[in-house]
């Protein structure tokens, strides 16, 4: 019975782990992305959480000459839908607790984060910045 | 009089012709489901679709579209550069949608009534009109007017 328990308990626990970590195909591309900031910094250890925040929260003059951070579109809360504030456009929330579509698909992360740096900063992400920022979504 | 009656109806039948092979809509055309099908690519949907209205093919002649397919990254003011595999495959998938259109206007343009329909309303030296234009001008005067303008007067 406690052999049962336990075997419950730590599927459970596992299922917990698997919220806040990556698909394979998204290990392959952060491992292609840590390659990238390594070469171009040879200091360079591991992506960090909190500077995915920090850079997250940063605002910058940006599209249109519209004062914006990530936060504007994606929503101050990333486990509720943002509004995108130059179309309207509803976009589903970021957090993959919330939405277990959110970070599962590469192309659509390369997409994006490219996209998006360069509505925000106005260029885009460099490798560490981009594996920073993915570092903090994914613990979302 | 009857015959100017008669070459208006040949003109109103070469029109509407024209216009249900032109129809781009899947098993449209005069007889069927008319209007202009949506886009059904799967691949036009996710990636240009969900963003705005998947304009179809037909709607520009390739070279726009080939304009607008190679410079994503200032896509009417905003960034819409997408992976360069899918990139290529909805450039091709418009060009040769579009193209395929334009194989039916010609294919409409080549139909016999469609020359008659060119013949009246574009005049040249040996056409139909041409011979008619001439002869309404003896008739009604003038020398830049149409056959058809002509013709028109005629009738009323």
């Amino acid at each position: 019975m406690r052999t049962k328990i336990l075997c419950f308990s730590l599927v459970f626990l596992a299922s917990f782990c698997e919220a806040s970590e990556f698909n394979p195909a998204m290990k392959a591309y952060v491992a292609e992305l840590k390659a990238q900031a390594k070469a171009s910094n040879a200091k360079f250890i591991d992506f960090d959480a909190n500077r995915g925040e920090q850079i997250f929260h940063t605002k910058n003059k940006g599209k249109d000459g519209e004062i914006l951070s990530c936060q504007s579109c994606h929503n101050a809360n990333l486990k509720q839908s943002g509004t995108n504030v130059f179309t309207g456009k509803t976009l589903a929330p970021l957090a993959p607790s919330a939405n277990p579509q959110s970070l599962s698909e590469v192309k659509n992360v390369q997409k994006w984060l490219k996209r998006n740096f360069k509505d925000v900063f106005l260029r885009e992400g460099t490798a560490q910045e981009k594996g920073d920022v993915l570092y903090y979504l994914i613990k979302q | 009089m009857k015959k100017q009656i008669f070459a208006h109806f040949i003109v109103a039948g070469a029109v509407l012709l024209c216009g249900a092979l032109n129809l781009e809509a899947k098993g449209g055309g005069f007889f069927g489901k008319r209007g202009v099908a949506p886009v059904s690519n799967p691949l036009y949907t996710e990636e240009c679709a969900s963003c705005h209205f998947g304009y179809q093919p037909g709607l520009l002649p390739s070279a726009s579209w080939r304009h607008i397919m190679t410079t994503l990254n200032q896509h009417y003011g905003t960034d819409a550069s997408i992976d360069e595999n899918e990139r290529v495959q909805i450039e091709n998938f418009l060009v040769q949608k579009c193209e395929r259109n334009l194989k039916l206007q010609t294919k409409c343009q080549n139909h016999p009534l469609f020359a008659i329909w060119r013949a009246l309303h574009e005049p040249n030296a040996n056409s139909l009109s041409a011979k008619k234009a001439q002869k309404n001008r003896q008739k009604f005067g003038g020398s830049k007017r149409s056959a058809l303008t002509s013709a028109l007067r005629g009738l009323s």
